[in-house]
């Protein structure tokens, strides 16, 4: 079992901020590697889209967004109720775990692509689908908790948000363009190794800056934020075995069960639940999940399915 | 730190840990989820003592207030 070498980037950037370095990537730097990887895997699936029928496609789409759906409320309870965290925060939370990162997906097609594993083409389509059903999911948990939500700014956001702005721009883009897009995709193909580098590299040194607020918030985080990815993905294989999904699909919808939001979730429930309290919920899934996806649950998860495979 | 915390973070520590025994002894995967399961149980243990750590001295140092020669030199 070994680790991509992108990963090895994200371990330096969280070494950087252990020992205090003045390593930090420029804002704009940052930003433009987040858009860079949406267009990317937009472009990619889109190009792949048109090989596969909507009869395919349907069932399968709804099934993710039920899937999606399904997440905030496991994740809910725990925290709720063992947790003992209040309704909106818990809510808030468990909306993160029902979403995805893109981050994390972005990983797992890496190791793929560097172990020439297979996988069905149209997966941007469910990174961009889980993005939506667990807010809404989150919305409906913290009612009660907070006075009715401001639905037009939340479809506002929820639909035009940066992340599934661009993930279904740059799939409508690779799809109406087919093999077009092989014009840009020694751009858009051949550096995406590098720009995930760069950005891993900030995102260790980031979730390193989190340790604190982990540290803060007692041993109850760590237990939630690790035993939720093993739940998610458990669900997600599960689900992509029923649907059929080739050993590569099985790996990344595990691994898209496994993952949690840390910007577009948190960015709709701004809007949606100012009470909540964000950092928690950032701190949870920023310094917990995601370093636990990157360094040890997605290394596992894909040799477990090419052992059963 | 609630009890119910505790003993669910410690339910977690250990499915985790037997997850990672079995799939590294099968050969599947390194130590790597063990270890994590292992972190977990330590830092729910290390957070309820540090928590129960504290009420203990004071009690002990209640008792001692209380007792017979701290009670006869007016403390």
């Amino acid at each position: 079992m070994q680790l991509d070498i992108v990963v090895g980037f994200f371990i330096l950037g969280a070494f950087a901020q252990l020992v205090r370095s003045d390593l930090r990537l420029p804002a704009g730097l940052y930003k433009s590697c987040v858009i860079f990887l949406l267009i990317a895997i937009g472009l990619k699936g889109g190009a792949a889209l048109s090989s596969y029928s909507a009869a395919t496609l349907l069932p399968q789409s709804l099934a993710v967004v039920v899937f999606g759906a399904l997440l905030p409320l496991v994740a809910f309870p725990i925290l709720y109720w063992i947790g003992r965290w209040s309704r909106v925060d818990a809510a808030a939370a468990a909306a993160h775990y029902g979403s995805v990162s893109v981050a994390t997906y972005a990983v797992a097609v890496a190791l793929l692509s560097s172990r020439g594993i297979d996988y069905e083409g149209y997966f941007p389509l469910f990174v961009a689908l889980l993005e939506v059903p667990a807010i809404l999911v989150g919305i409906l948990l913290a009612r009660g908790a907070v006075a009715d939500a401001n639905w037009k700014k939340v479809g506002h956001e929820i639909a035009f948000n940066q992340g599934v702005l661009l993930l279904l721009g740059g799939i409508a883009i690779g799809a109406w363009a087919g093999e077009r897009t092989a014009s840009v995709m020694p751009f858009f193909g051949n550096l995406f190794h590098g720009v995930l580098a760069l950005f891993l590299l900030e995102m260790g040194r980031v979730a390193a800056e989190k340790l604190p607020d982990v540290r803060a918030q007692g041993a109850f985080l760590l237990s939630f934020g690790i035993l939720m990815p093993l739940i998610g993905a458990a669900g997600g294989a599960a689900l992509a075995v029923l649907l059929g999904l080739s050993p590569g699909g099985i790996f990344l919808l595990a691994v898209l069960g496994s993952s949690a939001s840390y910007i577009a979730v948190p960015a709709a429930l701004a809007v949606a639940l100012p009470q909540a309290n964000a950092s928690v919920s950032i701190t949870l899934s920023l310094a917990i999940t995601f370093p636990f996806n990157v360094l040890v649950a997605i290394p596992v998860y894909l040799a477990l399915v090419q052992h059963w495979s | 730190m609630v009890k119910a915390q505790f003993l669910f973070g410690m339910a977690v520590g250990a499915v985790v840990s037997a997850m990672g025994v079995v799939l590294t002894s099968s050969g599947i995967a390194d130590g790597s989820l063990a270890a994590v399961g292992l972190l977990i149980l330590l830092a729910n243990g290390a957070y309820w003592l540090a928590q129960h750590r504290t009420p203990l001295a004071a009690l002990r140092l209640g008792n001692l207030r209380n007792s017979p020669p701290a009670r006869q030199q007016g403390h």
